[in-house]
């Protein structure tokens, strides 16, 4: 019985992490830029609701609109201003970049909002529960779930229905012949990284909600969006939330285990992957 | 007035010079054949007349307008549409999806429509919902050309279109482009075969080493001028 | 060409030869630092040291081996932990421990590269900070030491330390201050250690593999690098370093906890920002990064979080605004390098050519540069699929190219340089060679670039042009006692074309036939399987590497080609056997020559019997103004640095004449070769040409023989590409043409000796001064019994030449023995004359089909016009009607095309001249079997029982099924 609610627990905590997931898989996917900040936005997401909520005085729902409005301008300036002129064939500045935006996002909000932690509240929503035969699952983490399953359904959407999503496509496939298509590659650049960006402030939301968090722990969530990409493999959405699901399950499983494992257990779990599945479980096919 | 004209046109490819003063026209309705071997210079040309690379503004015109240098996104929202050397399709796009992103700069209205390419090449109405690099190399640049007259281009520019495929797909393919010049566009292909080059085109220019050695039209010009403006014999 | 013995190789600059006695002197001033300066300073200097150590470590792991780690604080934390457990939980003593602890740092890097490995770039990064992440949840379950919360070091372990007291008492110090000074001692050894092996590492052999790896791995792969070995090996020395470095700093520090340990910001981040901002993929650049971190520090240290800010922000400034740092500035600016570990080429004359780029070194040519905003399109995201790929386009891979596509064969042609060949080089365009050009179609085209025969062979053997006559030999086939036998011969005449001439008439048919032709593009590397050939060719233009599947390749690159050498084809003799140049000049020698008209003037004097092919030559290239002189060097001495006026010096000691308005165009240099493949072919690869033979150009065989490999090949790649013969039959290229190679490049380098005799016999071996040379030449002339000899012998030597240029047997006698030949039981005929000189026809199964004029209508032919052309000819006579049905019933049978003529009175073909009835060998009944290379390989000499069946036998075995 016990394992039954490890495992529920266990999907559940994959959905975050998707959340997580989905923002790095997707900047990835069109332009090959590995965000090394990418924790650290998800925690100035959360700070940002964590603002509207405590200093504007909003609810929480309105914050998170707020925010995610101001990570979608954060990520549009970020990538034009900044971020295009590193992409290329040489890794290091991206990484190097991103690094460094990780260290002053921290060190930034250290002195914002100093190293007390901090949690969203979501008016005794986190205290509801769903009982599901024997298995009672938080409405949290169920909300968590459904909002990683409702944002992957509305960017494959977006990319596989609409224009802009075949210009994101043909952009990531090949950035110059997609400018004889008359696509602008940093405008599309700019308005991935602005979309990204609002999933991460998603994502932030749902950090704040469910747990506590700090100006410093962007860095772990980070390892934890990335180990579930490559679970999942390269290139899909969906094969980014059941990463996130594998993960999700193998935490579950070693903190059931002993309390101490739960993050060595996703790292291993990661790591086994990789041994037997370099590409991950289920990668896309491309040429 | 012609459509197009280079007027002294240099470009480099990185550090080396590629084109040393390129000045050639095409008009309206035209076609015209740029021959060379490869490192001519003729792959250069092109591009600058996309946009890839920089040129003074004075260097290319289009309709009376200079726009040499401009980003390939205002040429292509001009009229003038490329198929780049080597197909370069999108990958993780299906054969629709490629079509219907060339028509993402430009919604001009014209000839071309999807129906209308699906009529030129059958077989990709066909291959519609496939991905794109399961097709043969043959479909492949049919769904390059088409991709390239979704916008309804005033000018087509055709890098090597016949390279690496087999005769029988090289006469289909250009079999296509007589139906697009019939359908009023210029076209501009840039062939290294010289007598797939000579069929096609009106007229016809020949670059050595990113100079003008020859032009005019096939009938005017003897085989051996053309191989000895071709080889720099 | 450059005189290389006046060239070295030099790592070291005037700044390196200075500064690094400096830095010599600067490290012992530190050592002897304890003694004066305070323990905070002490303290300074080893958080200095430190820096230098990781960055240093992380700067070989990612300025030179590309491997971009945020993982290294892995290894810090366990070399800490590890010293600790040694220390502690062992006893040992901490020096010891430290050092045990380095070495099991280095082990666990070797299983992490094993998982890490296995991710590409910026996920390299992040997998190697898990792995990080990974220990450090490890060890905090370390429960002796403390495991979450970490422990300290007893003091008594510290005291305990050989060298701990001595410097308490020497010093006069207390335990923990001692502590830090032996610490410091430590990381300062260390330091030197790592700058040090890094430096010495760099400069070796492997540390330029590495270098190559980052600039290009492919073509580090492609000249044989093991990039995986190469990486691995850097990044266990790397976690080496850092694993001692921890056990290092935590002795020091003498408490630990897995976060502080496992820090990224600590270990990685600080290192980092250290290297980028000093100048990554320098050595200098971490020990400037790591100065400039502690002044920073120091300045803002009551600002933790904006210090950390300002850090982050400078380094992102640095990577885009100037990402080779501030060494890399520097360096750009002044040329400037403490530790060089680039080689350069140290020569006479200023400018030194610098050679900067390690990986030129190891073959790769520049790349070009992008040039401002110019976008440059990425790789074709596709392979071009092609039948047949050839490599080069001179004689071989140019006439392969126009055959195949004359057959329909499609095929594409790549050549590493922008056009065709850019100096005349060959010129002797033999009879079988003006054949395939017959059967291409561009016969007079040839013709009309040429200079014909007649005009080829008074060769001149004299002192000088306007010297000495010595004597003068009919070549060529112009003596008329040799003419008959060059015109019985063929359809086809002698002539010289200069090779600048030849190739863009072959080459321009192939194309004008279909073949597609990439210039400026190499051939990288390739790989084969049952099925296909995968060529990975480089566009240099461009710069683009691109793949050309085929279904064969040929390898027609040359005498360096670098496919025999991918092939691994078995090489027998030698390169390099004698140096020689060729000097191109302008001048009109009307007065000298037009009563003696040749394409070869042989000058001997002193010294022009040194290196060579033999003797000094004036070579016409164009008649009577354009001229190509040939002289020796000595292969030892390397080649000489050659100026204009040494050349036209060259030039005028040859031509014997100071007034003549001399211009040098063109100064190039050569090696005599003496090498064969004994295999031509692996696999799906087939080499022809030079590739395979090479030898010098006496004989004038080289670009002949070429044409003639392409010409045995192509019909055979055709008919098994088109599943008309088996892949055996491809097997008889190699045991029909090796033999000829080998005897061809005997025949030359024998040539070459030839001129020995003559030069004792004129007493030129040695040399001294004008008048004793005078008279030892004219010892021949006296009346004596003594000079008659030697008149007798020199006459004989001169004859012998015949061998080198009336060498009619050698260019057109081969006959074929393999699997594409089917013997008629009858003993091989014999030589009447001598094989090399005189040309033996028949119609013996493996020789080629003689040739005589037959008429077909009012046409007047040649037998050789009647077979080629991809398909297969069966002659038979007046009595041969069941040959015709036999051929019709094996052409249904194979699906090839056998084209049937009967010979004679009445028939299609009419012997006129009775030559055929000669020439042929059969009766009336019998029938000749020809190949599309116009070679017997079957024949009957009267009408069998069975005819069709004992056709479709001879073929079934010709094209390989059974």
């Amino acid at each position: 019985m016990i394992w039954v609610d490890t495992i529920v627990q266990g999907i559940m905590l994959g959905g975050l992490y998707a959340l997580f997931a989905t923002g790095l898989s997707l900047i990835f996917g069109i332009m090959r830029l590995v965000n090394l900040a990418h924790g650290d936005f998800m925690v100035l997401g959360a700070f940002a609701v964590l603002v509207g909520v405590e200093a504007l005085g909003l609810g929480i729902i309105a914050s998170a609109i707020l925010a995610g409005g101001f990570m979608f301008v954060v990520g549009y300036v970020l990538q034009h201003l900044l971020l295009n002129r590193t992409l290329g064939e040489d890794l290091l500045p991206p990484l190097l970049v991103t690094f460094g935006l990780s260290i002053i996002i921290q060190n930034g909000l250290l002195e914002g909002f100093s190293a007390d932690t901090r949690r969203l509240k979501a008016g005794g929503f986190e205290e509801v529960s769903v009982q599901l035969g024997s298995v009672s699952i938080g409405a949290m983490p169920l909300l968590t779930f459904f909002s990683a399953v409702v944002v992957i359904l509305l960017l494959n959407w977006l990319f596989y229905k609409t224009e802009t999503g075949r210009a994101f496509r043909a952009t990531s496939d090949d950035p110059i012949t997609a400018q004889l298509m008359g696509i602008d590659n940093n405008r599309i650049f700019s308005l991935a990284m602005a979309l990204a960006m609002v999933v991460v402030a998603i994502a932030g939301l749902f950090l704040g909600a469910r747990a506590t968090f700090d100006p410093l722990i962007g860095p772990s969530r980070l390892i934890f969006a990335f180990e579930a990409v490559i679970i999942g493999g390269l290139g899909s959405l969906w094969g980014t939330l059941a990463g996130g699901v594998i993960l999700g399950l193998a935490q579950a499983i070693g903190a059931q285990i002993n309390p101490e494992w739960q993050t060595l257990a996703g790292h291993i779990v990661f790591l086994a992957v990789l041994i037997v599945r370099p590409r991950g479980l289920f990668p896309r096919m491309t040429g | 007035m012609a459509l197009l004209s280079t007027n002294g046109l240099t470009a480099f490819y990185g550090d080396f010079q590629a084109l040393y003063g390129i000045t050639s026209e095409i008009g309206e309705g035209e076609t015209v054949a740029i021959i060379g071997a490869n490192g001519a210079g003729k792959t250069t040309y092109l591009s600058a007349l996309a946009g890839l690379r920089t040129a003074d503004k004075s260097m290319i015109e289009f309709d009376g307008a200079p726009i040499g240098g401009e980003k390939p996104a205002r040429i292509l929202s001009l009229g003038i549409a490329m198929v780049p050397e080597g197909r370069r399709l999108f990958p993780s796009l299906s054969v629709e999806e490629n079509l219907l992103v060339g028509n993402y700069g430009r919604k001009a209205k014209g000839p071309w429509s999807l129906e209308a390419v699906y009529r030129l090449f059958p077989i990709l109405r066909e291959r519609r919902r496939q991905s794109s690099h399961s097709l043969s190399g043959g479909q492949q640049q049919m769904v390059a050309v088409g991709r390239a007259l979704m916008s309804n281009p005033r000018l087509l520019l055709c890098d090597e279109i016949s390279l690496g495929l087999s005769p029988a797909v090289v006469k289909d393919i250009y079999a296509a482009i007589a139906s697009i010049r019939a359908s009023g566009a210029s076209v501009i292909v840039v062939e290294q075969n010289i007598n797939q080059a000579l069929d096609v085109a009106d007229r016809i220019y020949c670059l050595l080493e990113g100079r003008v050695t020859l032009e005019g039209s096939p009938a005017g010009l003897g085989a051996g001028r053309i191989r000895s403006a071709y080889f720099g014999g | 060409m450059i005189d290389t013995s006046q060239y070295s190789v030099e790592h070291s600059t005037r700044t390196s030869r200075i500064a690094l006695p400096l830095l010599g002197l600067a490290v012992l001033a530190l050592a002897f630092a304890p003694l004066v300066v305070s323990r905070s300073v002490i303290l300074d200097l080893f958080f200095v040291l430190y820096l230098i150590v990781l960055a240093q470590c992380w700067n070989l792991l990612a300025g030179y081996g590309g491997l971009v780690s945020v993982g290294q604080q892995a290894y810090v934390g366990a070399g800490a932990y590890f010293t600790y457990g040694g220390a502690i939980l062992l006893g040992l003593d901490p020096l010891a421990a430290i050092i045990a602890a380095g070495l099991a740092g280095a082990a666990l890097a070797v299983p992490t590269a094993l998982v890490v490995f296995r991710l590409q770039g910026a996920y390299f990064a992040i997998g190697t900070w898990v792995a990080a992440e990974v220990y450090r949840l490890i060890f905090a379950q370390w429960k002796d030491l403390g495991g979450g919360t970490g422990t300290s070091l007893p003091s008594s372990v510290a005291k305990g330390m050989v060298g701990v007291s001595w410097t308490k008492t020497a010093l006069d110090l207390k335990t923990s201050a001692a502590r830090d000074v032996v610490s410091f001692w430590l990381i300062l050894a260390l330091a030197v250690l790592v700058v040090g092996a890094s430096y010495l590492f760099l400069r070796s052999r492997s540390g330029l593999a590495l270098s190559a790896i980052r600039d290009n791995q492919a073509a580090a792969e492609s000249v044989g690098v093991d990039v995986t070995r190469s990486k691995l090996a850097v990044y266990v020395f790397a976690s080496f370093g850092a694993a001692l470095a921890g056990g290092i700093i935590f002795f020091q520090k003498a408490s630990i906890t897995p976060d502080s340990a496992f820090s990224v910001i600590e270990w990685t981040a600080f290192v980092l920002f250290v290297v980028v901002i000093g100048g990554i993929g320098t050595l200098e650049g971490p020990i400037i990064g790591a100065l400039i971190l502690f002044g920073l520090q120091n300045w803002l240290s009551d600002y933790a979080t904006w210090y950390l800010i300002l850090l982050g922000a400078v380094a992102s400034a640095v990577m885009l605004v100037a990402p080779k740092g501030i060494w890399g500035f520097v360096q750009a600016k002044f040329d400037f390098s403490i530790f060089p570990t680039r080689r350069r080429l140290i020569g006479p004359d200023t400018p030194v050519p610098d050679y900067t780029r390690p990986v030129q070194e190891l073959a790769k040519p520049e790349p070009a540069g992008v040039k401002g905003s110019d976008i440059r399109l990425e790789e074709p995201m596709f392979d071009i699929e092609t039948d047949v790929l050839i490599v080069g386009s001179g004689p071989a891979g140019g006439a392969a190219a126009a055959l195949l596509s004359s057959y329909g064969v499609p095929n594409v042609m790549i050549e590493k340089y922008s056009w065709l060949a850019n100096t005349p080089r060959a010129h002797i365009t033999n009879q079988r060679t003006m054949e395939v050009l017959r059967e291409l179609g561009i016969e007079q085209d040839a013709i009309a670039k040429s200079v014909p025969q007649e005009l080829m062979g008074n060769n001149v053997f004299c002192t000088s042009l306007a010297g000495e006559e010595i004597g003068r030999l009919l070549t060529w086939g112009n003596h008329p006692s040799r003419k008959a036998d060059y015109d019985l011969a063929s359809p086809c005449r002698i002539c010289d074309i200069p090779q600048t001439l030849f190739e863009p008439i072959v080459v321009g048919k192939a194309m004008e036939l279909g073949t597609v032709a990439r210039f400026k593009t190499e051939y990288v590397s390739h790989s084969q399987d049952a099925s296909t050939v995968v060529a990975t060719v480089r566009d240099r233009l461009a710069d683009q590497t691109y793949r050309i599947r085929a279904k064969y390749m040929i390898g027609a690159d040359g005498a360096k080609s670098e496919i025999a050498e991918h092939l691994g084809l078995p090489m027998e003799g030698r390169m390099g056997v004698e140096g020689s140049m060729n000097i191109e000049f302008e001048a009109d020698l009307s007065t000298y020559v037009e009563h003696r008209p040749s394409v070869l003037y042989w000058v001997f004097q002193p010294g022009s019997n040194i290196g060579g092919i033999g003797a000094g030559v004036v070579r016409m290239v164009r008649p009577w103004n354009k001229w190509l002189s040939i002289y020796g060097y000595s292969v030892e001495d390397g080649p000489p640095d050659l100026t204009d006026a040494d050349a036209e010096r060259i030039v005028r000691q040859l031509i014997g004449d100071d007034e003549i308005p001399v211009k040098i165009t063109r100064k190039s240099f050569w090696t005599v070769n003496n090498m064969a493949a004994r295999r031509y072919s692996k696999g799906r690869v087939f080499c022809m040409g030079d590739a395979v033979h090479r030898h010098p150009p006496s004989n004038g065989l080289g670009s002949n023989t070429s044409v003639q490999d392409a010409y045995n090949l192509c019909w055979k790649l055709k008919l098994v590409l088109e599943g008309k013969a088996g892949e055996g039959l491809l097997d008889s290229y190699n045991d029909e043409r090796q033999p000829v190679g080998r005897q061809i490049v005997a025949r030359a380098n024998k040539s070459i000796e030839d001129y020995g005799p003559i030069f004792e016999t004129l007493g030129l071996t040695h040399p001294g001064p004008p008048e004793e040379i005078r008279r030892r030449m004219d010892a021949r002339k006296q009346p004596t019994v003594e000079a008659e000899a030697r008149r007798k012998a020199l006459n004989g030597y001169i004859r012998r030449k015949s061998y080198e240029f009336n060498c009619h047997g050698v260019e057109l006698g081969q006959r074929y023995v393999s699997n594409a030949v089917v013997p008629d039981g009858t003993p091989e005929p014999g030589y009447e004359r001598d094989r090399e000189l005189y040309y033996h026809p028949t119609t013996w199964p493996g020789a080629h089909l003689p040739h005589v004029w037959v008429d077909i209508g009012q046409k007047k032919v040649s037998t050789i016009d009647l077979a080629g052309r991809g398909r297969f000819a069966l002659f038979t006579g007046v009595s041969g009607a069941g040959w015709v049905e036999a051929g019709a019933r094996a052409q249904a049978e194979f699906g090839i095309r056998i084209r049937v003529y009967q010979i004679g009175p009445g028939c299609e073909v009419n012997d006129t001249f009775g030559d055929w009835a000669q020439a042929s060998e059969i009766g009336d009944s019998g029938c000749i079997l020809v190949r599309p290379d116009c070679h017997v390989c079957w024949r009957r000499r009267e009408l069998a029982a069975n005819p069709s069946e004992e056709l479709v036998g001879a073929l079934r075995r010709i094209l390989g099924f059974s």
